[in-house]
């Protein structure tokens, strides 16, 4: 049978020489089992078990840092593409679309009429001219916008 | 005074190896597997009660690698550790009764399970320890003890943790600590001298 006062003298409250034979066998009795059980839990890694461990460490430390490069360089693509936009150089990736980009204001009216004052034409052929540059015009939005 | 000087001294040190530990650096995981493995393994095996225990190490290992960027240090390193084997360990058997259940009636003979009969290497310790009882009853009464009571009788008698640092790990009160670990190591005796047979039970069943 089991004295609860055992657990006393386990738990080191009390020295066990200070215990009456009855305790001091099981106490004894109770400690050889605990050798026993010491001796089969027992454990002890081996060498390539540890290899496969620091391996494992290493590769995931090296994850760990293309990781980090990656999310860097990722930043700063992000930022000098910020800087491009704020700078205007937006022209720079598309191609004259009057859709996104507006054209160039010159209008074509107004070389129209400096070129009716150096050529000397008469205001009818000029209303023509300027008819058929603003179908041009309006041909090209519509064409850009497919 | 001297023994405060060695205790800083020892606080610095663990927290020098735990910066290392974060920082990634290896020597620190190597120390780490040296002084935690065996501890971790014996846990594993007391718990689980098989030989095989290199994958839960391992796994182990892993989780603190991982999980060492959020140790704030509320507790002692070795408890965390202590904690997180446990936990894994905890897992590890969940899995192991979802297989069993799995495959269950494919299996008639299942003596593979719990303790297999292994020589020791120390076989002079052994010869001592069985000289008045019976070694395969220890096997046994070991192996129909609940795995919660090997892993408490392991972290107390064996280890020599304290009630605190044993209730931090399993995450119970001191005092439910304490009856648990008492009724353990009264049923591991009752076990034992039953010849690994449930002794306690069948006179709690008559009575």
């Amino acid at each position: 049978m089991w004295d609860d006062r055992v657990n006393k003298y386990l738990d080191n409250e009390d020295d066990i020489n200070n215990a009456d034979e009855n305790i001091k066998a099981m106490f004894v009795y109770y400690k050889r089992i605990i050798h026993v059980m010491d001796l089969r839990t027992d454990y002890r890694p081996s060498r390539s078990s540890k290899e496969q461990f620091l391996r494992k460490v290493r590769r995931a430390n090296m994850n760990r840092k293309v990781k980090v490069w990656a999310f860097a360089l990722g930043a700063a693509a992000a930022a000098v593409l910020i800087i491009v936009l704020s700078l205007g150089g937006f022209g720079l990736f598309h191609g004259g679309n009057t859709n996104i980009s507006p054209a160039s204001s010159v209008a074509v009216n107004e070389d129209l009429s400096q070129l009716k004052d150096m050529v000397n034409i008469n205001d009818d052929v000029v209303k023509s001219f300027e008819q058929t540059a603003d179908t041009l015009q309006i041909l090209q939005i519509v064409s850009d916008g497919f | 005074m001297w023994w405060r000087r060695v205790k800083t001294k020892e606080g610095e040190d663990e927290k020098n190896f735990i910066e290392a530990l974060k920082r990634g650096e290896e020597w620190a995981y190597e120390r780490l597997y040296d002084e935690y493995a065996p501890r971790v393994g014996g846990i594993a095996k007391s718990y689980l009660g098989y030989d095989d225990v290199d994958d839960i190490v391992q796994e182990v290992m892993m989780r603190i690698f991982k999980g060492i960027k959020n140790f704030r240090g509320d507790s002692k390193l070795s408890t965390w550790i202590h904690r997180i084997a446990v936990n894994v360990c905890k897992d590890a058997l969940n899995k192991r009764k979802k297989k069993k259940e799995v495959f269950t009636s494919f299996i008639e003979d299942d003596e593979e399970e719990g303790y297999s009969y292994v020589a020791f290497e120390d076989s002079s310790l052994v010869e001592e320890a069985i000289e008045e009882m019976n070694y395969n009853s220890i096997m046994k009464a070991l192996e129909k003890l609940s795995p919660e009571n090997r892993l408490l009788i392991k972290l107390r008698d064996i280890d020599g943790m304290s009630y605190e640092e044993i209730a931090k790990i399993i995450g119970k009160p001191v005092g439910t600590v304490k009856s648990r670990l008492h009724y353990a190591r009264k049923k591991l005796k009752e076990l034992v001298e039953g010849g690994g047979k449930d002794v306690g039970r069948q006179s709690e069943q008559v009575s």
